[in-house]
């Protein structure tokens, strides 16, 4: 009654090949093949088993369906198969058992922790993989963060299994494009964070069509521009915010800070090939060129596996620790690896070019080359009440460290200016107020003034760290306008460090600089709070 | 309203220096003339540093990057 397979990467082809109208050949030129073989297994999650569900109905493919394919000539199936995998091997009898609540020989809770999440099968001839909740790799000793997953709920069989992720699924160029995928992942995670309606592909692609090119059409789709992109996050309640890429700096830093807030961003690429030896890549025609042109990524994780901070001066940003992000790319998989390089071109006639881009795990045609993407837009959807972005924090921050620095050094004051950290991010009032009033280490007097204190519904989180050890953190209303006063609160942990910023504020010197300085509002915060 | 959990001053034989002695020191480094003009130029320029490193987040249109861009041939 039950179809459960051994799992390896050739029977989960043939149930690809066997649950859609793809034929095998093209099944093995997916990249997706190549990656959930990795993905699933030994070095990934060692899955052992597999449960196929027939007859599967996927509501964002229902509404493809409903969309498109049930207008088309030939009769497209508008059933799925709903492929579910397990870490723990499992026979049929035991699922049958455990269906109809016999002892079996494991129990629910053992199916529950073996349980790695699942891929629906569209039957359709190319783009078969629907959508797809797959359990991330492990952090690692937190060194891999995934911070927007969220709990799926899912019926098998009606046993009741979850599974923490955030979805994906492959472009459907009929209903959607990278970029329609992009933006339905990053719907997925905005939805719960912000309590927003979470559309399909096919409205998704609606949404966009609003601004659509009249060259284009919006079915079959050919692609997004960033303007129907930003359309398409309007169209859900969220205020785009558009951010350049020109550096790895721009890219790590900012994609952390809101990443940590439950907010995944959209990355605009380009794609090339090149051959790349080490950090170098020979500019001539034939090593350098343009393939699969424009592409967009949902940003949704990053791993911090750089061993110490990047100093930019003398200012260290706990971001730049980040050796890698993680995104889900319709054409190669979820949490999929790239990492951020600033490679050198060695043009054939002019000189040598820094040019940064990401590798990417995306396949090249092309025999001995490597795809890399040069990132030209972020956007980030946000919720209209979030006004200050991140850039007027870091710059206050930046600031205020480079004067505290400065002046706690001439004055001799003991502190090693190298061993400063700071750490920007965007919470909620609520979650930061949920983890201030569990901590043990803080008096709690003050846990309970901070529990009680009115703060707004969403602001930057700076936290100053001195060789590890909390310093103080700066909380800035996200929710003001940048005249604003902005800084709410900060909350002191260096009786020090608190006391020589205090007699700082209140020098002279200071108070004459202008008070529309971004790093003012934190100076005057410590003089409205001698 | 003031946070402060004190646990500065309770770490003086830990890493960071005691609060006693920043104190002091900052005192006596403020109670200088010289100290007094120099934090205004320090303030100046750590203002500059960070507009630096945070302007080039803004959105431009002829960026370096996008001229990199241009030698970069299409097939």
């Amino acid at each position: 009654m039950f179809d459960v397979r051994p799992w390896s990467i050739d029977e989960l082809k043939k149930l690809f090949d066997e649950k859609s109208m793809a034929t095998p050949a093209r099944i093995d030129r997916k990249f997706h093949s190549r990656f959930f073989e990795e993905y699933f297994g030994a070095t990934g999650l060692k899955a052992k088993a597999i449960v196929v569900q027939d007859s599967y109905v996927d509501r964002d493919y229902l509404e493809d369906f409903a969309a498109y394919y049930v207008r088309c000539f030939h009769g497209y199936e508008r059933k799925c198969t709903r492929l579910h995998f397990f870490a723990v091997e499992l026979q049929a009898d035991d699922l049958e058992k455990l269906v109809v609540g016999e002892a079996a020989g494991l129990t629910q809770d053992e199916l529950q922790s073996a349980y790695l999440g699942f891929i629906v099968i569209r039957n359709l001839p190319q783009t078969v993989i629907g959508r797809t909740c797959l359990r991330p790799y492990d952090h690692d000793g937190w060194r891999r963060r995934y911070p927007i997953t969220r709990e799926y709920k899912v019926s098998l069989y009606g046993i009741p299994l979850t599974i923490e992720t955030l979805g994906f699924q492959e472009q459907d160029t009929v209903a959607g494009a990278c970029a329609t995928s992009a933006l339905w992942t990053i719907f997925q995670g905005t939805g719960k964070t912000f309590q927003h309606a979470i559309p399909s592909p096919v409205e998704v692609s609606n949404f966009a069509d609003h601004h659509r090119r009249l060259e284009a059409r919006l079915a079959p789709s050919r692609g997004l521009s960033d303007e129907q992109a930003v359309r398409a996050i309007e169209e859900v309640g969220l205020v785009p915010h558009q951010v350049a890429v020109p550096d790895s700096y721009t890219l790590i830093t900012t994609l952390y800070a809101y990443l940590r807030g439950n907010i995944p961003l959209y990355l605009g690429v380009r794609l090339y090939n090149a051959v790349i030896a080490g950090q170098d890549i020979d500019g001539t025609t034939l090593s350098l060129f343009q393939g699969h042109g424009g592409h967009a990524i949902a940003l949704t994780g990053f791993s911090l596996g750089g061993a110490a901070e990047v100093p930019v001066g003398d200012f260290r940003l706990r971001a730049t620790r980040i050796d890698k992000v993680y995104a889900h790319d319709d054409q190669v998989g979820p949490f999929a690896r790239m990492a951020p390089k600033l490679f050198q071109v060695h043009w054939p006639n002019d000189p040598d070019q820094g040019l940064f881009a990401l590798t990417t795990e995306f396949p090249s045609e092309f025999a001995g080359m490597a795809v890399i993407a040069l990132p030209e837009i972020m956007i980030v959807p946000l919720y209209h009440k979030i006004r200050i972005p991140y850039d007027f924090v870091q710059k206050a921050v930046i600031s205020f460290d480079a004067v505290m620095k400065d002046a706690l050094n001439k004055a001799g004051a003991g502190y090693d200016s190298s061993k400063f950290t700071w750490d920007i991010f965007l919470v909620t009032g609520a979650s930061y107020m949920d983890k201030m009033r569990t901590r043990g280490d803080l008096a709690r007097a003050h846990r309970l003034a901070l529990a009680t204190e009115s703060l707004p519904r969403f602001f930057w989180h700076a936290s100053l760290f001195y060789d590890g050890n909390a310093v103080m953190t700066v909380l800035f209303d996200a929710t003001d306008l940048e005249q604003g006063d902005v800084v709410v609160h900060i909350v002191e942990e260096d009786a020090g460090f608190s006391a020589a910023a205090r007699m700082l504020a209140a020098s002279p010197a200071l108070k004459a600089q202008q008070e529309l300085a971004p790093n003012w509002r934190i100076w005057n915060w410590f003089n409205k709070n001698p | 309203m003031r946070t402060d959990s004190n646990r500065g001053g309770s770490r003086a034989d830990g890493p960071r220096p005691s609060s006693e002695h920043v104190i002091q020191k900052m005192g006596d480094w403020l109670s200088d003339p010289k100290s007094v003009l120099s934090l205004g130029k320090v303030f100046e320029d750590a203002q500059k540093l960070g507009e630096d490193l945070t302007e080039r987040a803004r959105l431009e249109v002829d960026d370096p990057l996008r001229l990199s861009r241009r030698h970069v041939p299409a097939v």
